[in-house]
């Protein structure tokens, strides 16, 4: 059985450029089992299971840390919707969801802001026109996002083994937040600068 | 065999009769074997392995984001089913369907409340899942599809959120939805198209409410849990959680 050496020695086993493992058995370096040690050739195994090729079953099962999912999971599981549900209930209680007057398309109120999630893109459209704004944008976001695999063809996981994609992961992300606290926050009537303690034009 | 050999005689009565077994296969899992077999044996369950690596379980390895953002979902369905029971799809009724629900519904105001803040937080925990997981390299090899699955997974969030943001047909969403679709006017090449597509018609107006009331409440929700189905499915696939960095 070959393993290759790789910086993470700890990585787990599904990492990507190992090859599946097939326990080879090769005279002399077999597993060292009960027997005359270091003669080649006289090692003596023992058959534990025959498992097909292509069997579903994985071959190279080695031991590993796991915990059985009833209880672990599964407490994890219910306590984490227990504390949300409460979160929730409680949040709901004494909060209530925003509901101004109806809706009238002949009366434009002093700004008009889309949800919050998409307030960087009404930012970003405050600076170039709508064609990089309402399309380019977001479409080049979602996909670089989706291709970030596709990317970072790397087998490393730490951070310093992949600084590119960090840094390119990096600008995404401050650079969507920049411009969704800035049109949240730092936007009001005409889409002008105004500082939040000015007055702030924010509806969830 | 008798499950239970001692306590109150009714109980043991109903615990051992057919009615019950055939509801309950199986007592109380309490070892390694009758817990394996209660994971196994229910179709919720079996969605998890039976048993799960160390780290996995972990509070500060996921910080329970992707489970968080499910459960957000489910109390989503839950809360979105009772609202859909009062309120109709119309511009002359949508706004004073919200009024009646806040007001005058058993439950009304609260279950809104649910809603709506459930909504943003699955935005917020979406988001950040994703986050969590390129911090662990999570999208690399075998997971490389998982994470695209993921990215739709994020943009339906989105669309499911933007939908029903136009509901309650006040003043708030009517132009915060006009400000948004206003960007897909300007596609270059199908904007005029696109934006009457998404609209039903030039401005926001009936057709749009009917529109993404039916994309909020059917289409979205199914498309959403579909791939949720590929999404949880290809974590067992590819070997689970990821392991640590």
């Amino acid at each position: 059985m070959t393993i290759e050496k790789r910086p993470n020695a700890s990585a787990d086993k599904n990492a990507p450029t190992q090859a599946p493992r097939v326990p080879v058995v090769e005279r002399g370096t077999g597993p060292k089992l009960p027997g005359p040690p270091g003669v080649p050739g006289t090692e003596r195994f023992r058959l534990l299971a025959y498992v097909r090729q292509e069997s579903m079953v994985r071959v190279d099962k080695r031991p590993d840390e796991t915990v059985l999912t009833w209880p672990h999971l599964l407490r994890a599981e219910f306590l984490m919707a227990g504390l949300i549900s409460a979160l929730l209930v409680v949040a709901s209680f004494f909060i209530n969801a925003p509901l101004e007057e109806m809706a009238n398309a002949g009366n434009t109120p002093h700004v008009a802001k889309a949800p919050w999630y998409f307030l960087g893109l009404q930012e970003i459209l405050s600076y170039f026109n709508a064609t990089v704004a309402g399309v380019l944008v977001p479409l080049l976001y979602l996909g670089g996002l989706a291709l970030i695999p596709y990317i970072d063809r790397s087998p490393y996981k730490a951070a310093r083994d992949r600084k590119l994609i960090w840094i390119f992961f990096l600008c995404l992300m401050i650079g969507g937040l920049l411009v969704t606290f800035i049109g949240s926050f730092f936007r009001g009537p005409g889409w002008n600068w105004v500082w939040p303690w000015d007055g702030l034009f924010f509806t969830l | 065999m008798t499950m239970n050999e001692r306590g109150n005689p009714i109980v043991r009565w109903v615990k051992d009769s057919g009615v019950w077994r055939s509801f309950f296969r199986q007592p109380y899992p309490t070892t390694s074997r009758t817990r394996a077999l209660a994971v196994m044996n229910n179709v919720f369950l079996h969605l998890h392995p039976v048993r799960v690596k160390k780290h996995a379980v972990r509070y500060t390895y996921t910080f329970c984001l992707g489970g968080i953002s499910f459960f957000l979902f489910l109390a989503l369905t839950v809360t979105g089913l009772y609202l859909m029971f009062y309120y109709v799809p119309s511009v002359s009724r949508a706004f004073q369907d919200i009024q009646a629900i806040e007001t005058s519904v058993a439950f009304g105001q609260l279950v809104r409340n649910m809603h709506r803040w459930a909504a943003h937080l699955m935005v917020l925990t979406v988001f950040l899942h994703m986050i969590r997981v390129f911090y662990h390299g999570a999208y690399k090899p075998p997971r490389e599809f998982n994470w695209v699955v993921g990215i739709l997974l994020l943009f339906l969030t989105l669309m499911l959120s933007f939908t029903g943001y136009l509901l309650p047909w006040d003043q708030i969403a009517f132009w915060a939805i006009t400000v948004g679709t206003q960007m897909a006017l300007y596609a270059p090449l199908l904007g005029a198209e696109s934006s009457f597509f998404l609209l039903g018609g030039i401005e926001v107006g009936q057709n749009t409410l009917l529109r993404f009331y039916v994309l909020h409440v059917i289409f979205l929700p199914l498309i959403a849990a579909i791939f949720m189905i590929v999404h949880f499915w290809r974590i067992r696939k590819d070997g689970g959680i990821s392991g640590p960095v």
